[in-house]
């Protein structure tokens, strides 16, 4: 790619600048120090590769010369593709770029990157676009994007320092010769201490053994005493025998000796004794029961043997019965009766009394026929209805009748009002036509009046108009005078309609007829100026207004003419407007009368109408009210036919035969309570009579006293009967219980007889099994009996005793003899003397049995553990983590025996194109002083190699031979991405200062080389650099750098 | 019909630790330390179940090297409660038991036979001596380089005839050749069964006149013994026929499973799989708990992920988090990471850059002895270090295994060089 030429609408120093055609390859800007080289530099970067982020240390390069910041650069591709960039501020901080083809069709944005190779703005600026300062700088090996095509491209590899110093890292990280803090350090570490515990842990196997050994030789021991202590038991036991058994021994020989000095006796009942005394009770109780029973059978019969006094009486039971039931009636009705016959006489006083009430002519039978049934009831109530509905309503038709006869009056006298108020109104001079007739001829009359009077004001206008016209001078100026008679005619036409338009009706038509007029006027006389002169005399306006005014005038005479006889019917002495606003009142007033009397009038009417009505209705009332009276007499006279049939006084309103009903009914009630008591009385004498009745012949059989007349004494009678028959029932009752005792008495006293017998009898057979005469001699037999059971008791026991201690046949004979050979005190002493050996030896079993015990705890715990298990497991795992750890850094080991394997073949056969590239433009330069460069693989550092073979780095060159070698570099990283990508324009800034000329010369002489493939501009404000270049060019025979100056 | 009913076993190794295992959670380390037992516990339970005439255990019943007191004590304890069950056990001592080996001072029940370093012939049961006998041997020391099958002497025709023995029949490459013999030799010995101890890994070399079985270890202890593991019921009829019954008694087991992540995006997904193994390995386990390997491979994205430091190690705990505290757990020991990243090597390979330098020397260093050496360049430095070399001289990598490592590291340098770009 090559720039072919720049435009800088503002850019630094810069505006409105052009520089190109750039048609060579090689293109120097020659201009004195500040003439904005740099600036020129800067500009191409920024419209190749976007405007930089803003910050303090880029500088901006503001358009200080005016015009808008950016411009043009015009690029062409190596296959001739033109692309224009144009770039200006925007919204990106880059810019906003606008890219076209020669032809003027836009681009896509992508098409500049790819005629940029696709390079990085970095490296854009520090390999094709330097600086003298920038090719001083290390930055060019300190750059990533730069340094990774110095020393890997072609390698394809981009990171080869970092992989060796990552897997030495990681290395050294799990193993390190010497070192003490890696992994396999530490897991080794653990591993130790994992093994040192196992071996105290495995110390425990050789603990069991002696434990188990122990054991064994404890149990021994232990069986070994426990034979011994059995032994000492043994002895013991038999002495602690001896001991026990003394008690039984002297008791058995005690016994025996006492049974030898006893009489004997073969045979006596078991329990003699006892069964002797119970016998002897049980015969006694059974005499005392025989003697209890002998006693009750007496008592039974005298009991049963009983005579009863009133003993009949039971036959009278049912009699009886019934007068105790009857008792408390008989009672009720002997004290009932005096007061039910003081009521029954109240009762009579109270009849007596409603029969007076009623009349003298009342009495019981009468009081008992009286009808007082519903139906009767019911007539009465209809009379009084009859007679009241008819009051009423002839009292209603009366109050009607009066009310309609007083309307009537006020109807009449509102009649005889309505005359006078009639009569007493003024009667109007006009009727109600004549009135609207009035009305229009007084607004037709103001119409007229109003006419005329603008009329008489358009004639005082055009007489002042004429008086003007007729006092101007013609002569002077005629010309000049015409053009102001026209301009007037004129402005006076067009004043006349205008005024016409304004006042309307004649005065408009005339003001239009003397507008046009003057407008016609104005033209002729405009034109008559125009033409020639004006005839001499009376102005041409005259004339015509006069006629106007003529027209006027008549018109006015006319109309008032027409006023006075069109107004005629109002007799108006003058038509004005005063007059004609009296003409108006007066039309008012006579309006006002004609209305007032209008109303009068149909008032009267009105008036006259309703008393008419009224007395229509007044007479309807008195034919009412007569009809009415005549129903009230009808049904008067039908009661009154009515109460004379009934026995009853014709003066009895129904009203008082109600109350008249009302007694007869309390009467006859009062009859019917004197019957009832009456019929009460009778029952109550009828059931006294008879409870005497059932008394009598009872109390008379039975010795009871009783006065028939006198009710008390029937009273106690019947109590006495009743009593008497209860206590021969109990009498009765006790007698046969008696009899009964009796029965079961004699039956118990058999009974009681046989249990005596019995017991004697066994009695008597006890003593004689007892061998006894008697009972106290039974007594005798049995205490020696006792004596003798209880002697062989005891030497049995002593027997049993001794041979529960000893044993059975020899042993118990064993014993016996043992016991004849010692005495308690020797046992004494030998027991003591076996307890203390027994002690020692328990002693001593204990001792091995805790000890036993301690094994056994401790054999249980190495048993139980699992603390080996668990260390061996965790030894695995370390091992294994171990074994891991090595795995680990042998890989990464071998990864980096890898890398220097290749890289040192690869050093030595291909040494990358960029170095090689480098080394004959460096070669070139130096003429030879130096022979190679070299880039050590993975390492950011270049050596170079003089002439004698010394090695150095770039900081032990002298400053003009360092830029000479970036410089090479440069050429060789333009030479190794040129043969890849598009060749980019080579923009360098006095770059050549600090050469010598011969190198100097040199330099530019690769530049030119380099121009073969790359556009090279060169930047200088030293004219010797464009010698040098043109020499350049000699030497390589190409055309002249083109040189152009920057002012 | 049965005439005699007997469980083979071999190789309890009881107290024997695992090996191959990385890390372990409490509750898992507790579980592997009790495994043996529990499996030895299976295994007299299946005897007393299956109303077995006898217990034969072939060698090895322990590591004399660990000194392990509970071993040998729990161990009699079994053989105590099938002599309470009338069961017969004949014992023989392996290399990892010798009789020279260090034991405690234990009391064998009656009814329990060990055989000593002399060749023995014992009845099954002594009541009934027709139905069978058993000839056995031990170690008497644990470098056992004989033949130990003649001394066993020949079988009786008329009896059926059992040997037990712990050898190396057919000189296995693969097992230390201890009392090595071959097939021929017991099939010459008119033994009618051979009760073998050694192999870990369960085989019938025979199936009939004789039989020869190894019945394997009743309970895996390292990665390479994965599977189910158990012992064989042997079944004798009138014909002397042998039927064989394999019981698994293991209670934890081994597992291995791989992962392919080639499609594999994203961390989340890449759980997702781990769990996913696992529960296969815990469907797959007949309700045993489970020790798992699970090995990444293809290449793929998710690779530049596992490359970064201590993933690997969180994977294992995220889904160790999940699965170690269940019941049964399973414990995931290791994820071997051989994932490598979306590369073509072949393409690669033929390139000038450097990297292409780099695999051809991979390449090259594979048949050449000079330049392998010179990659080995270093390795000495730890595995002959006097403080590592007890522990690290015998895995010092050689060989195959020189090869795969060498491969793992060209791996390294890939990741580190080539990055992304051939993604």
């Amino acid at each position: 790619m090559k720039i072919r030429d720049i435009g800088i609408d503002g850019f630094g120093r810069f505006s409105d600048v052009k520089f190109g055609p750039l048609a060579r390859s090689v293109t120097v800007f020659v201009g004195p120090n500040e003439a904005g080289k740099s600036t020129l530099l800067e500009f191409v970067r920024r419209m190749l590769f976007g405007f930089p982020r803003k910050s303090g240390r880029v500088n901006p390069y503001p358009a200080l010369g005016g015009g808008r910041y950016g411009g043009r650069v015009s690029i062409e591709s190596m296959d001739g593709r033109v692309c224009n960039v144009r770039r200006t501020t925007g919204g990106s901080f880059r810019g906003d770029v606008v890219l076209t083809s020669a032809s003027g069709q836009p681009l896509p944005e992508n098409e500049l990157a790819a005629l940029l190779g696709n390079h990085s703005r970095d490296v854009f600026e520090q390999v094709f676009a330097f600086t003298l300062e920038d090719l001083f700088s290390d930055a060019l090996l300190n750059d990533e994007n730069v340094n990774s095509q110095i020393y890997s491209a072609g390698m394809g590899v981009t990171s080869l320092p970092a992989a060796v110093r990552s897997i030495e890292s990681d290395r050294t990280g799990i193993f390190l010769k010497g070192g003490s803090s890696q992994k396999v350090y530490d897991v080794h570490g653990k591993i130790v201490e994992m093994d040192n515990r196992l071996r105290e842990v495995s110390n425990n196997a050789t603990r069991y053994g002696e434990l188990t050994d122990r054991r064994r030789h404890v149990g021994d021991e232990l069986e070994s005493l426990g034979v011994r202590r059995q032994e000492i038991q043994s002895r013991y036991n038999h002495q602690v025998m001896l001991q026990n058994a003394w008690g039984g021994w002297i008791d058995l020989n005690s016994a025996e000796e006492e049974l030898s000095d006893l009489p004997a006796i073969d045979d006596f009942p078991a329990d003699g004794l006892n069964r002797l005394e119970a016998l002897q009770e049980r015969s006694r109780a059974a005499r005392r029961e025989y003697e209890s029973a002998e006693n009750r059978v007496s008592d039974a019969e005298r009991a049963a043997d009983v005579r009863i006094e009133h003993e009949a009486i039971l036959e009278y039971s049912a009699e009886v019965g019934r007068l105790q039931n009857g008792r408390t009636a008989f009672d009720g009705s002997v004290k009932d009766l005096p007061e039910r016959e003081t009521e029954l006489e109240s009762h009579r006083r109270t009849l007596g009394e409603s029969l007076k009430d009623l009349g003298p002519d009342w009495d019981e039978r009468r009081l008992e026929e009286f009808d007082l049934s519903i139906s009767v009831r019911q007539q009465i109530s209809e009379h009084g209805e009859r007679l009241a509905v008819a009051s009423a309503e002839l009292t209603d038709a009366r109050s009607t009748l009066s009310q309609d006869r007083t309307a009537l009056e006020e109807a009449e006298d509102a009649e005889s009002n309505a005359g006078r108020q009639l009569e007493a109104a003024e009667t109007p001079c006009l009727d109600a036509d004549r009135i609207r007739g009035h009305r229009h001829l007084v607004r037709a009359t103001r119409s007229q009046l109003d006419e005329i009077s603008r009329q008489r004001q358009n004639v005082m206008n055009l007489k002042n108009q004429l008086k003007g016209v007729e006092g101007a001078a013609p002569a002077a100026g005629a010309r000049a005078g015409g053009r102001i008679a026209a301009s007037f005619s004129f402005a006076f036409g067009i004043a006349f309609a205008v005024a016409g338009a304004i006042l309307g009706g004649a005065a408009a038509f005339i003001s239009a007829v003397a507008g046009i007029a003057f407008v016609v006027l104005g033209i002729y006389l405009f034109t008559s100026v125009k033409s020639g002169p004006a005839p001499a005399g009376e102005s041409p306006l005259a004339q015509p207004i006069r006629e106007s005014i003529h027209h006027a005038e008549a018109d006015i005479e006319d109309r008032q003419s027409r006023m006075k006889h069109d107004a005629a019917p109002l007799d108006l002495e003058e038509i004005d407007e005063s007059s004609l606003l009296a003409a108006e009142q007066k039309i008012d007033r006579e309006e006002d009368l004609l209305r007032e009397r209008t109303l009068l009038a149909e008032t009267l009417a009105a008036a006259q109408q309703f008393a008419k009505q009224r007395q229509i209705r007044a007479d309807k009332s008195a034919v009412a009210v007569e009809d009415a009276e005549g129903r009230l007499k009808t049904a008067q006279r039908e009661w009154r036919e009515w109460v004379t049939a009934r026995g009853l006084s014709d003066t009895l309103m129904p009203e008082t035969a109600d109350v008249l009903q009302g007694q007869v009914e309390l009467g006859r009630s009062r009859l019917e309570d004197v019957r009832s008591w009456q019929q009460r009385i009778l029952a109550i004498r009828k059931d006294i009579d008879e409870y005497i009745e059932a008394v009598e012949p009872l109390a008379t059989a039975f010795d009871v006293p009783i006065e028939r007349n006198d009710p008390r004494t029937v009273a106690v009678a019947a109590d006495r009967l009743v009593e008497l028959m209860d206590e021969v029932r109990e009498d009765v009752r006790t007698r046969t219980d008696a009899e009964a005792e009796l029965e079961d008495a004699r039956r118990q006293l058999k009974d009681r007889k046989g249990d005596l017998r019995k017991a004697d009898e066994e009695l008597g057979q006890l003593l004689r099994s007892g061998g006894a005469e008697d009972v106290e001699n039974f007594r005798v037999r049995a205490g020696l009996f006792d004596r003798r059971t209880k002697l062989d008791d005891n030497a049995r026991a002593a027997h049993d005793g001794l041979r529960r201690l000893s044993g059975p046949g020899d042993l118990l004979e064993s014993l016996k003899s043992d016991l004849g050979e010692t005495n308690p005190d020797s046992i004494e002493n030998e027991i003591n003397r076996l307890e203390a050996e027994r002690a020692d030896v328990d002693a001593q079993r204990e001792s091995l049995s805790t000890e036993q015990g301690e094994i056994r705890k401790e054999l249980d715990g190495l048993i139980g553990e699992e603390e080996s298990s668990r260390l061996r497991m965790e030894r695995n795992v370390l091992r294994e983590q171990l074994r891991d750890h090595a795995r680990d850094w042998t890989r990464l080991t071998l990864a980096r025996n890898l890398l220097d394997e290749a890289r040192r073949k690869f050093e030595q056969e291909r040494q990358p194109g960029v170095v090689r590239h480098a080394q004959e433009f460096f070669a070139a330069i130096t003429d030879g002083r130096y022979r190679q460069v070299y880039a050590p693989l993975g390492e950011q550092t270049i050596t170079v190699t003089d002439a004698d073979g010394r090695t150095k780095q770039p900081s032990e060159l002298s400053r003009g031979t360092r830029e000479q070698l970036f410089l090479s570099l440069r050429f060789g990283l333009i030479r190794e991405l040129g043969e890849r990508t598009e060749p980019l324009p080579v923009v360098v800034d006095e770059v050549l200062v600090n050469f010598d000329p011969n190198r100097a010369l040199r330099a530019a002489v690769a530049f030119t080389e380099l121009s073969r493939t790359n556009q090279i501009l060169v930047f200088t404000c030293h004219p010797t650099t464009v010698e040098l270049f043109r020499n350049a060019a000699g030497e390589l025979d190409v055309e002249n750098p083109d040189v152009v100056q920057i002012v | 019909m049965s005439i005699l009913r007997f469980v083979h076993a071999a190789d309890l190794h009881l107290d024997s630790p695992f090996v191959g295992l990385k890390a372990v959670a409490d509750n898992v380390a507790s579980a592997l330390r009790d495994a043996t037992f529990s499996a030895y516990e299976n295994i007299i339970d299946l005897c007393i179940d299956e109303q077995v005439d006898a217990l034969l255990v072939a060698g090895d019943v322990y590591d004399a090297a660990d000194r392990s007191l509970r071993a040998q004590l729990r161990f009699v304890e079994g053989l105590r409660r099938l002599d309470e069950a009338g069961i017969r056990s004949f014992i023989c001592h392996g290399n990892h038991d010798p009789l020279d080996g260090w034991e405690a001072r234990l009391v064998y029940p009656k009814s329990c036979t060990r055989f000593l370093k002399e060749a023995e012939v014992v009845p099954i049961l002594e009541e009934d001596p027709g139905r069978g006998v058993v000839h056995g041997i031990s170690y008497a020391t644990g470098d056992a380089a004989e033949n130990l099958v003649p001394s066993l002497g020949k079988g009786d025709p008329e009896t059926f005839s059992i040997g037990l023995l712990h050898a190396n029949v057919g000189s296995d490459a693969a097992h230390e050749n201890y009392a090595p013999c071959s097939l021929d030799d017991l099939e010459r010995s008119e033994i009618d069964y051979w009760a073998l101890g050694h192999v870990h890994s369960r085989q019938v070399l025979s199936e009939r006149t004789p039989t020869v079985v190894y019945p394997g270890n009743p309970q895996g202890r390292h990665p390479n013994e994965a599977g189910a593991r158990g012992v064989y019921v042997v079944d004798v009829d009138e014909g002397r026929d042998v039927r064989l019954d394999f019981r698994a008694v293991d209670t934890v087991r081994w597992a291995q499973a791989d992962l392919d992540v080639s499609r594999t995006d994203t961390v989340p997904d890449l759980i997702e799989g781990l769990h996913q193994r696992i529960q296969d390995a815990l469907a797959e386990s007949d309700g045993r708990s489970v020790v798992l390997r699970i090995r990444l491979a293809g290449r793929g994205g998710i690779h530049a992920s596992l490359r970064q430091p201590r993933v690997i190690e969180d994977l294992m705990s995220k889904v160790n988090d999940e699965w170690a505290e269940r019941s049964p757990f399973a414990w995931c020991e290791r994820i071997e990471d051989e994932t490598a990243a979306p590369f073509n090597r072949e393409e690669r390979v033929e390139g000038a850059d450097f990297l292409a330098e780099v695999l051809k020397t991979v390449d090259l260093a594979k048949d050449n002895a000079e330049l392998l050496d010179r990659l080995r360049n270093g390795l000495g430095d730890l595995y002959e270090h006097r403080r590592y070399r007890s522990h690290l001289s015998e895995h010092a990598p050689v060989d195959d295994d020189l090869v795969l490592l060498i491969d793992e590291a060209e791996a390294i340098v890939v990741d580190l060089l080539a990055g992304d770009d051939d993604a």
